[in-house]
């Protein structure tokens, strides 16, 4: 068994996982000002392990707002994982179920994104390299949880280091969307994102995704 | 926010990241397919809107520059680093020339 794959997964994520650090830290620092001890703040990041739920969770939290609508807006933001889960579904035909256990476990828009857009179709290489990038994503949001919990708020803020995640995401960005068809679909979907912006905290991120995604298959349907 | 309310937020986004990956796989040419294909291109371009519009700390002349130029950048290298590294050098110049 090749290690090549694993090691490529690693070194693509690491530019990105650079960006992660500064989401993790603004995670912890939000679960400090909602009251959580460290070992729920670190519980949390390892137990539901997704940035923008848990601010999103946090944010209501301190706004005490039910436990029900904490939970099920944490959900709906998180929805979008199942558009991941489907897609990379098709590219591991014969992978056993503990393997897509482990997968899931780890799935992350940064390592969907990253596992997307490699175009190396070798047997097996695929999981390898998601492996490899996905772990990498885990180890550096559970190090900017660390850092959040223990220098936080010593870190200067005229850096505005969290702002390098929306580099990350332009640099995955562009060249997905490469043809007139994926063109259509980034277009409808951020044209939804703006036009649902009322909708609180994030929540618009899932009807733009959907409607995005049917515009790109309309789009080549007609081509 | 209390541990009951962690282990079930966790619970649940396990649940959506598993959903599909648990179900036998679609056969290549499903018309599904035809629309997962864009996924990436329909979620990606939101992820970078909702980054840069939620980074209110800096002034939005200079977030909407350093993306400008990390889109550039993105088109002609494909190298996520080189992105990141030039649009934050970009931005902190900015910001320190609006600044001062």
């Amino acid at each position: 068994m090749s290690t090549a794959p694993l090691l490529r997964g690693v070194v693509a994520a690491l530019p990105i996982a650079v960006s992660v650090v500064p989401f993790g830290m603004a995670a912890a620092v939000s679960a400090h000002q909602a009251g959580l001890s460290v070992i729920g703040t670190l519980g949390m990041s390892s137990v539901i392990f997704a940035g923008a739920a848990q601010l999103t969770a946090l944010e209501l939290s301190r706004m005490n707002a039910p436990t029900v609508v904490i939970i099920g807006a944490a959900i709906i933001v998180n929805l979008r994982f199942a558009l991941y889960s489907a897609a990379l579904a098709r590219r591991i035909p014969d992978q056993p179920v503990p393997i897509r256990a482990a997968m899931a476990s780890v799935l992350t828009d940064q390592a969907y994104a990253l596992s997307a857009a490699d175009d190396d179709p070798g047997p097996g290489h695929s999981v390898r390299f998601y492996f490899g990038a996905a772990c990498t994503f885990w180890i550096a949001w559970q190090l900017g949880t660390l850092l959040g919990i223990f220098v936080g708020a010593s870190v200067p803020a005229d850096l505005h280091l969290g702002f390098s995640a929306a580099l990350a995401f332009v640099a995955l960005a562009v060249p997905a969307v490469r043809t007139r068809p994926a063109l259509a679909a980034a277009v409808t979907s951020v044209t939804v994102y703006f036009l649902a912006s009322s909708l609180p905290y994030g929540m618009g991120i899932l009807p733009a995704a959907i409607s995005g995604v049917i515009a790109g298959g309309l789009v080549e349907g007609t081509a | 926010m209390t541990w009951p309310t962690i282990l079930a937020i966790g619970l649940a986004t396990y649940l959506i990241r598993a959903s599909f990956l648990f179900r036998r796989t679609e056969r290549s040419g499903s018309p599904l397919e035809r629309y997962l294909r864009y996924v990436p291109a329909a979620v990606l371009p939101i992820l970078a809107v909702s980054a840069t519009t939620s980074a209110v700390a800096c002034p939005i002349e200079t977030r909407l520059a350093a993306v400008a130029v990390g889109v550039a950048v993105a088109w002609k290298t494909r190298n996520v680093g080189a992105v990141m590294l030039v649009g934050m050098t970009v931005l902190w110049v900015l910001n320190a020339w609006a600044g001062s």
